[in-house]
């Protein structure tokens, strides 16, 4: 869960210290291109206009300056021996301090630049307050260890963004896994209570929403199905007490000697089919509760063999007909399963008792148990007609009928204990079941 | 025997015709001293003026409950409680037993089953060895009280073991009973690896009931699953 939120930071730490940068490397050219001069045209340049008047002193023309720039020419002497436009306030004489002082800087205010030649000492001026100038004066090393540092800073800005992005998200975070974790709570049906506030508040809002709406479903859902068990509960309470009297009638009535034999036949098939009722409504509340509540309510080390015994044993002393022969082939006799004893014995039983009511003209049932890896494996097998394919793909659903409980109630119950149920047709039917040995 | 057939028993069942079932069945068994009653009110009464020997309670009963009933009649008996309900839910099967009661029945019900049950209670309880405790198979003469088997050429004594297991086929006859059962009662609970001597005592037992041991006519097994006691009578 974490992984996931740290993956949604990591990712807005990475992409705010890429935006940091890119934006410093935007305002650098930004920079560089706003504070580029155009007035600097290149004919502008004072160089170029230099040798331009030069030039022009040599062949005796004017030279061409822009508006309100002036000129001359001082001599080795210091004085002015030619000028151009040259203001009335600028001198016409000059010692070697003045020109040392003037060099590169102004003169009366006005901003100078110098050419030498052999004539003398070209002066370029531009009128006053025209041109601001500085002097940068760094070690020769500053120079050479710029690159490196201007990197240096670029790395330092990189990290100083991851930080304080780092800083801040750690905000977003907070409030991403208070989120992450109503989730994950939403998808364990925990309540989830998150605090309304902050720039996910309104998702916030919603989860505690959704969460309301889920748990008012799920009182509503389970007290439907407590009321489906309760009523199923019912139902079975109150079919059993007049089926006791049925069973008791026909029990008393098929051992009746005054009775004609076919009577007592009759009276046999009346208790045998109670009997049938009495284990579908058995089943039914056992497939009721269990849905309502999958767990077996006690796990104890049980015993495979006797297990298998006991619910043959059952089936044949509830007076199974001799037209059914049950053949048990049981191999290891020290299986053990941790599991619920009456619940594991009730899915053999129905099973077996499948076997027999999908074969009334009767059949052969082989029981065989054995052990492989760590599993113990029942096989239950009949040389029957076999059941068709639609009860062996429902068996993992709830029968829409409550005949056929057996084999979903039987699945229902080797699934609980973490074991499989496989069933398939093969010359009869065969139930294969694998249970984790203790 | 008769001193069995002599305990009272009292069945409350808000069902009438339930009632008169049960105490048909229990008439025909033997039982000549049976009560009934369809309410709480009518079996505390009776409880208060005759020696109950054993209830048989039912759980829904019009003026009130048979947990609550069984609680008040322990407070004037002693005697065993079998609930006979209609719920089966293992809660109400565990709350019954919870409350002391020896055993609970859940309806519907086999007659032979209640009376098994009833008898084996009763037996239990009181002390009262088993009902016939002689039997015929054949011509041989099985007397469980003094574990001897008679034939024609005299009389064989009968072990301990081979006394307990022929005791539990006998109480079963004509049922079969697993291999587990006759451990467990020969070797109690921590039977598991008794198997052999099992068919050791079951060779020993033919020897002396069965005409042809190896073709056993009495003690059958149930290849598989047990043996079965068949074709004896009292």
């Amino acid at each position: 869960m974490n992984k996931t939120v740290f993956k949604i930071f990591g990712i807005f730490v990475l992409s705010a210290a890429f935006i940091s940068t890119l934006l410093l490397a935007i305002n650098a050219v930004g920079i560089a291109l706003l504070s580029s001069d155009t007035e600097y045209d290149a004919e502008k340049m004072p160089g170029r206009l230099l040798s331009g008047i030069s030039e022009s002193y040599g062949s005796g023309t004017e030279a061409e300056l822009p508006e309100g720039w002036w000129s001359m020419l001082i001599d080795v002497n210091g004085n002015v021996v030619w000028e151009q436009d040259k203001p009335a306030d600028v001198p016409d004489k000059y010692t070697i301090n003045d020109i040392a002082a003037m060099t590169r800087w102004y003169l009366n205010d006005y901003p100078v630049y110098v050419r030498t030649e052999d004539s003398g000492l070209f002066v370029l001026g531009k009128p006053k307050n025209s041109v601001g100038k500085y002097e940068i004066e760094y070690s020769m090393d500053w120079f050479y260890t710029l690159p490196k540092r201007m990197i240096y800073v670029l790395a330092l800005n990189l990290l100083l963004a991851a930080a304080m992005a780092l800083i801040f998200g750690m905000q977003l975070y907070r409030r991403l896994k208070s989120l992450m974790d109503g989730i994950n709570d939403l998808r364990r049906e925990k309540t989830v209570k998150l605090k309304e506030r902050g720039i996910f508040r309104e998702v916030c809002q919603s989860l505690n929403q959704t969460s309301r709406a889920i748990e008012r479903k799920n009182a509503a859902l389970s007290m439907r199905d407590s009321a489906r068990s309760n009523w199923v509960a019912g139902i079975s309470h109150d079919i059993r007490t007049p089926l006791s009297v049925i069973t008791v009638c026909s029990e008393a009535l098929s051992g009746n000697g005054a009775l004609t034999e076919e009577s007592r036949k009759k009276a046999e098939v009346i208790l045998s089919n109670s009997i049938k009722i009495k284990r579908l409504i058995d089943d039914l509340n056992l497939i009721s509760s269990m849905e309502y509540d999958m767990q077996p309510s006690g796990k104890a080390p049980v015993r495979i063999c006797p297990l298998i015994r006991r619910a043959v044993t059952e089936l044949i002393n509830n007076g199974l007909s001799d037209s059914f022969s049950v053949e048990p082939e049981l191999k290891e006799e020290k299986a053990v399963v941790l599991g619920d004893e009456k619940l594991l014995e009730r899915a053999v039983f129905n099973i077996i008792n499948n076997a027999v009511s999908h074969n009334p003209d009767g059949c052969r049932i082989m029981i065989t148990e054995d052990i492989s890896e760590n599993n113990v494996c029942i096989v239950i097998s009949d040389n029957g007609t076999g059941v068709p394919d639609e009860v062996i793909e429902g068996m993992t659903e709830i029968p829409k009928t409550a005949h056929g409980l057996g084999l979903p109630m039987a699945y229902r119950i080797v699934k609980v204990h973490g074991g499989d149920l496989e069933a398939y047709n093969d010359n009869g039917f065969t139930v294969r079941i694998t249970l984790p040995l203790k | 025997m008769q001193e069995l057939m002599n305990k009272k028993i009292l069945v409350v069942d808000d069902e009438p015709e339930l009632l008169k079932m049960i105490e048909e069945i229990l008439f025909s068994e033997g039982f000549f001293q049976i009560y009934t009653a369809g309410s709480c009110k009518e079996a505390l009464e009776t409880a208060r003026s005759q020696p109950v020997a054993l209830f048989l309670l039912d759980i829904n009963l019009p003026d009130g409950n048979g947990f609550m009933l069984y609680q008040e009649l322990r407070r004037i008996s002693a005697a065993p409680a079998v609930f006979l309900s209609a719920r089966g839910e293992p809660e109400d099967r565990l709350r019954g037993l919870g409350l002391g009661a020896d055993d609970y029945i859940v309806k519907p019900f086999l007659a032979g089953e209640l009376v098994l049950r009833i008898k084996a209670l009763l037996r239990r309880t009181y002390g009262l060895d088993a009902e016939e405790k002689v039997f015929f198979a054949g011509a041989r003469r099985v007397d469980l009280e003094n574990a001897s088997v008679t034939t024609d050429s005299g009389e064989i004594p009968l072990r301990a073991k081979e006394l307990i297991l022929i005791k539990k086929l006998w109480e079963n006859r004509n049922r079969v009973v697993t291999n587990d059962a006759l451990c467990m009662a020969a070797w109690g609970e921590d039977y598991y690896g008794h198997e052999n001597n099992l068919m050791v005592q079951i060779r020993r037992l033919r020897e002396k009931i069965e005409e042809a041991p190896s073709h056993p006519v009495h003690i059958i097994t149930m290849k598989g699953l047990g043996y079965k006691l068949v074709n004896v009578n009292e």
